[in-house]
């Protein structure tokens, strides 16, 4: 299971629901239900970190050769 | 006046009064509202019309680039520009600059041609329109820095998401620079090394005369041809404007682009939770499943180790009985051969010896009647055992 660092919270949360699923097909051995229960908590408590990222970073775009930017409405 | 001054007693030639003319009127920079009649377009160019009020006309000239919007007969405008003589056929025109629809009637005129004209070249199909990312690290946002629309969405996204990159390009989102600086937004997150996941354009609602920048033509192929997918939200109560209809998504306020472009931590958190309990309760159900197996499994097996047991017994026992029967048959086969050896040993010389008979010997030949002696003759006697030798001192024969 691969990730890109762009979109690696779509690729867990997807991986996430592909390991539910494999569980709850049963038919997985108890060791690999085990395996695989437990590379979904990584992969929630990945998601969970993430979602605990609070901030926004804004960046006012300013162009230098754009003189008239203006303040309407 | 100083013209009467500099007038007065000269006497012009045709070309230098033309000329005079428009040294004069090129200065007069202004605008005038009137309605469009006689509209003729030459070469997908030139543009001649009058422009007309209840009494008088005013005959008008530009070129197509100029318009930049559909226009048609009937239609109220308000044109800048000039006035000018024409030097070789010396008509008056006005020169158009710049042309506005006005009016509501107008406005909403030029909105339908234009939509039906973009609309016919695939810009609001629905097969073009991009999904937006789930999970963006990247938004554009196009805004008016003191509009509310900026506050709503930055507060909303607030609210719903965080560790994202936010890149602000300030815009006029009405007015003269509205169409040039949106253009130019879309222009610089399409060259930027990393356009953003995705843009939003969003402005507060009002009417089709504030919104026309966003009807405009400009604006609806700048958000259509963004290599980002784009958010279009306008609040606003009647018909969706150009911009909209060319974004890939629409939201119908600030708040609501918010919810489209980034997805809710709460709601993913509750989402996340549940999946995990679905996982948990898969695996606890292939838990008791297993015991369950377990349990038949065991009992199956022991059933069988018992069963095969019982054939090894019966095996056992049918072995046990056989033996038996070879010990039976061996112990008879013994006394038989036990009987027969002592009627051999009853039967052999031995055995007669033994009973108290003995053999008598003249020179190694057996004697049987005392004819076979003489007197005198040494004579060995063999007993059971050992060995007597006698000499004959008498013989009877009977």
């Amino acid at each position: 299971m691969t990730k890109t660092k762009k979109d690696d919270i779509e690729s867990s949360l997807s991986e996430l629901e592909k390991i539910t699923e494999q569980l709850q097909d049963g038919e997985l051995g108890l060791e690999k239900s085990l395996e695989f229960f437990e590379a979904g908590l990584d992969r929630a408590e990945k998601l969970k970190k993430r979602l605990s990222e609070i901030e926004n970073k804004i960046e006012t775009i300013k162009l230098k050769a754009d003189k008239k930017l203006g303040l309407d409405d | 006046m100083q013209f009467e001054d500099l007038v007065k007693n000269k006497i012009f030639s045709v070309s230098e009064f033309n000329e005079f003319l428009n040294s004069v009127l090129r200065p007069l920079n202004v605008t005038v509202e009137g309605e469009i009649a006689d509209l003729r377009i030459s070469q997908n160019k030139f543009v001649w019309f009058t422009l007309k009020d209840e009494k008088q006309a005013l005959s008008c000239f530009s070129l197509v680039y100029r318009i930049r919007q559909p226009i048609e007969e009937g239609m109220k405008v308000r044109i800048s520009g000039y006035p000018k003589i024409y030097e070789k056929s010396g008509k008056f025109s006005f020169i158009v600059e710049k042309l506005e629809v006005s009016g509501e009637g107008s406005l909403k005129r030029a909105y339908e041609i234009l939509k039906n004209k973009l609309d016919a070249e695939g810009l609001f199909a629905p097969q073009r329109k991009r999904t937006i990312p789930k999970f963006p690290r990247t938004l554009g946002l196009i805004t008016s820095r003191g509009a509310a629309a900026y506050t709503d969405f930055l507060t909303h996204v607030e609210q719903r998401w965080g560790g994202l990159l936010i890149q602000f390009f300030p815009v006029a989102v009405q007015g003269e620079n509205a169409i040039s600086e949106i253009v130019s937004a879309f222009d610089y997150f399409n060259h930027s090394e990393k356009s953003p996941d995705t843009i939003i354009l969003t402005r507060g609602g009002g009417s089709l005369e504030d919104l026309k920048e966003f009807n405009s033509e400009e604006i609806a192929r700048a958000v259509f041809s963004s290599k980002s997918p784009v958010i279009v939200a306008v609040g606003h109560e009647r018909d969706l404007s150009l911009a909209e209809l060319a974004a890939d998504a629409r939201a119908s306020t600030p708040t609501h682009a918010a919810q489209l472009a980034v997805p809710d931590r709460q709601q993913l958190h509750q989402d996340i939770s549940s999946t995990m309990e679905r996982g948990f309760f898969a695996l606890q159900s292939s838990q008791q499943t297993l015991r369950h197996n377990l349990l038949r499994t065991t009992q199956t097996l022991s059933y069988q180790i018992e069963s095969s047991l019982g054939d090894g017994r019966r095996v056992l026992s049918d072995y046990i009985d056989l033996v038996g029967l070879l010990r039976q048959r061996l112990e008879l086969a013994k006394n038989r051969r036990k009987t027969q050896v002592e009627v051999l040993k009853s039967l052999s010389p031995q055995g007669t010896l033994r009973r108290g008979y003995s053999i008598v010997r003249k020179s190694g030949k057996i004697i049987k009647t005392s004819e076979d002696v003489e007197i005198s003759d040494s004579l060995e006697i063999h007993p059971y055992q050992g060995t007597i030798t006698a000499k004959v001192t008498k013989k009877t024969y009977d």
